[in-house]
């Protein structure tokens, strides 16, 4: 039984879902976190982290290929029971519910901070919602074909920080790893939390067309982020001098301020909004996934009843309550405990399960 | 019929948001701020200083202000009670600050602070350091000018494409604020005959003013930061055992067609060494002696070049006496001694003041002009 054969997306659309989800604000953060582990060998943990999230990425597909017309709920209940699923139904949920919300208030607050000082921030996230709803009532395809667009709509990025070239110093990339490898080491965990959302493989293979590309699309999908995250992090090492990359907030924002070009102003705004489509990729599919594990909980088909119910609710909340910064910040920490759980441990405990299952019953079955 | 109904309910419903344009500002309502300035009172207190283009058919062109305030947004707001819109830092092109304000005020970069937390603020304005109170500069109508920003950041631009002055942009002073390696550098100008740029302000460390360089030294200066623009030009002086002329005929002047600098950096006896090779390659524009360039171009290339070498060692020493690196030789030394630069990270300025710069300079001659 195909039960998503009219969902499917091309192995393109789940590349662009994986990285899109990663990128979005790790773009913005990440350079000020890497010299912060490990100073201006940061790249260097990058490419480690990159490695690890890889691995990690591919668990999670060696894992699904047991059940390649069911998510990982539908493993679950057929593994381990009906009941283990329908927790982690809920669990899954309440994480990407979690992991929406706390891409869509840094998103808010950094317009708030840059363009839109003057207008509430409750109006700017309701705001945000609308077309979060219309994209993520479409099902997996629609936000496929999302992906697609606000990547496609996003290759602009470089060529804009291209302008920046002439103000970087070079020199400061050197010396390579002047305190030896142990700042790296302990740097590559910190960096985890800007590969989140590779957890979404999970929900996505059973849609792919091609499952036979999907180690492929995953190895893609991971070259892709830390292609953009090298980008901007060897741009920023250039750009600020040593005592600045600690004292800045949003390095990759603040250095298109710099950039001044003869017939617009204030480059960093404009940046801010189209980047909103790639910002968008860190909300607008975990909703439809927390969407979508809710009503697999209650047995629904239809995911867009749940995800009216939780947009609804999100909307209402933030009309009394938007966290700021700071608050945003700490709820990323938050997110980055539950995401290492949630997405690099489970799946290597999940499939340790597989594997022993099936070692158990490939035993008995014999006798 | 009820689903169009539904959408366009909807439709209507998402517009009640967009009713809020809490951040539209109309031009008419805003007083465009161009200028800005710090300086002092006598009881040193920080003033701020705004010089406000006028736009309706008024006698001045401008409009100057200033008041007495603790921080730059205190200013702001004392300023907005004279201006007829709201005061708009935005467009802010050059912020000048008097040479007593910041010789007297400790950590004055602070007071900048609001130019880089307020997302608002642009951080590409020039920064120059004005020699006189700034009462002088803001009140000053010169008859041949045009109005108060666009003369400076006239004068600014031309001086610096020529490389005779620096160009410091907000964001390049915070760069260097924030660099062990390097001191920070800012224009200076004053008002003699007329607002004139006088060279290139030193500042250590800290901020504090050290002393100044003309503007022929900041052409050297700007040669050794690899930052030349398009061309830059020297005027020099032949040896007469070369020239066999007497006197005032020695002169030739060049205009460089490229330059490269390479810095190399040791560290050797207990303080850093660095060797740097000039070469220019370059075109010689004016001659007033009778030597034939044909015959003895080698020669004139090296008196050139001893000469130019004077001038960069002059520099050096100066800079070095001084103790502070506006080149940025620090960061050459992070780059390739940093277990030794690391000793030394908190006073660069003291380190770089011991230590032994060699200069080496080849000039080319590209083309001796259209006459013999």
């Amino acid at each position: 039984m195909k039960k998503y054969a009219f969902n499917e997306i091309t192995t393109m659309q789940f590349i662009f879902i994986i990285s899109g989800i990663a990128i979005s604000y790790g773009f913005i953060e990440i350079p000020q976190v890497l010299y912060k582990g490990a100073g201006n060998s940061g790249w260097i943990v990058l490419i480690l982290g990159s490695l690890t999230t890889m691995a990690a990425n591919l668990v999670i597909v060696q894992a699904m290929k047991r059940m390649p017309d069911g998510t990982i709920l539908d493993l679950l209940a057929k593994y381990a029971g009906r009941w283990v699923g329908k927790a982690a139904a809920i669990l899954l949920s309440a994480y990407f519910l979690y992991f929406a919300y706390t891409g869509i208030v840094y998103s808010t607050r950094v317009i708030k901070a840059r363009i839109l000082q003057e207008t509430p921030a409750y109006m700017t996230l309701i705001m945000l919602l609308i077309p979060a709803y219309v994209v993520a009532r479409g099902g997996i395809r629609i936000i496929g074909r999302y992906a697609e667009l606000s990547m496609g709509l996003s290759l602009w990025i470089p060529l804009v920080f291209a302008v920046v070239w002439k103000h970087t110093h070079w020199l400061y990339l050197l010396p390579v790893l002047p305190d030896g490898w142990r700042p790296v080491w302990n740097a590559v965990p910190s960096t985890f939390f800007y590969f989140l959302g590779f957890g979404s493989t999970a929900f996505l293979y059973p849609f792919l067309k091609n499952k036979e590309k999907a180690a492929l699309g995953v190895c893609c999908a991971q070259l892709i982020t830390l292609s953009a995250y090298l980008f901007i992090t060897l741009l920023s090492f250039a750009f600020f001098s040593p005592g600045e990359l600690t004292k800045i907030n949003q390095l990759s924002i603040y250095m298109l301020k710099a950039v001044e070009l003869p017939f617009v102003e204030q480059v960093e705004g404009l940046f801010i909004v189209l980047y909103l489509f790639i910002f968008s990729m860190s909300w607008i599919p975990p909703f439809q996934l927390s969407a979508f594990c809710l009503s697999w909980f209650a047995d629904r088909a239809d995911h867009r009843m749940t995800l009216r119910i939780i947009l609804a609710g999100t909307a209402v909340f933030s009309y009394f309550y938007v966290p700021g910064f700071n608050t945003s910040y700490e709820m990323g920490d938050w997110l980055e405990k539950m995401g290492i759980l949630v997405e690099y441990a489970a799946p290597v405990l999940l499939l340790g399960y597989l594997l022993l299952y099936d070692a158990v019953r490939g035993r008995r079955r014999p006798s | 019929m009820k689903r169009i109904a539904r959408k366009l309910g909807v439709a209507l419903l998402s517009l009640g948001p967009l009713t809020g344009c809490y951040d539209r500002v109309d031009l008419e309502d805003a007083s465009l701020s161009l200028v800005a300035g710090v300086d002092i009172t006598e009881d040193h207190r920080t003033m701020s200083y705004t010089s406000i283009p006028v736009f309706s058919k008024a006698e001045k062109k401008s409009q100057e202000l200033k008041v007495v305030a603790n921080t730059q947004r205190q200013g702001r707001g004392k300023l907005d009670a004279f201006t007829v819109g709201s005061f708009n830092g935005r467009k802010i092109k050059v912020i000048a600050l008097s040479k007593r304000f910041v010789q007297e005020t400790p950590d004055w970069f602070r007071y900048m602070d609001i130019y880089f937390r307020d997302g608002r603020n642009p951080i590409t304005p020039r920064v120059i350091l004005f020699d006189g109170k700034l009462d002088q500069l803001f009140f000053y109508h010169s008859p041949s000018q045009p109005m108060l920003p666009l003369m400076l950041m006239g004068m600014i631009k031309s001086a610096s494409d020529r490389s005779e002055s620096v160009a410091t942009t907000l964001q390049e002073l915070h760069r260097q604020m924030n660099e062990e390696g390097q001191t920070p550098f800012l224009t200076q100008m004053s008002i003699k005959q007329d607002a004139m740029i006088d060279g290139t302000s030193l500042l250590d460390h800290q901020g504090r003013y050290v002393d100044m360089l003309s503007m022929p030294e900041t052409v050297l200066l700007r040669v050794l930061q690899k930052k030349t623009g398009e061309s830059v030009g020297f005027t020099l002086r032949l040896p007469p055992g070369l020239t066999g002329s007497s006197g005032e005929a020695d002169w030739v002047s060049i205009s460089t067609e490229r330059v490269k600098v390479k810095i190399g950096s040791a560290y050797a006896g207990g303080r850093f060494k660095f060797s740097v090779h000039v070469r220019f390659s370059a075109s010689v524009v004016e001659k007033l002696s009778s030597l034939d360039l044909d015959d003895h171009q080698r020669e004139a290339e090296l008196a050139c070049a001893e000469e130019l070498r004077d001038k960069f060692e002059a520099l050096i020493g100066k800079l070095q006496q001084k103790k502070v690196d506006p080149v940025g030789f620090g960061i050459y030394a992070r780059a390739y001694h940093y277990q030794r630069f690391k000793q030394v990270k908190d006073n660069w300025g003291e380190a770089f003041g011991q230590a032994d710069v060699q200069i080496r300079v080849s000039v080319a001659f590209a083309d001796e002009g259209s006459v013999k």
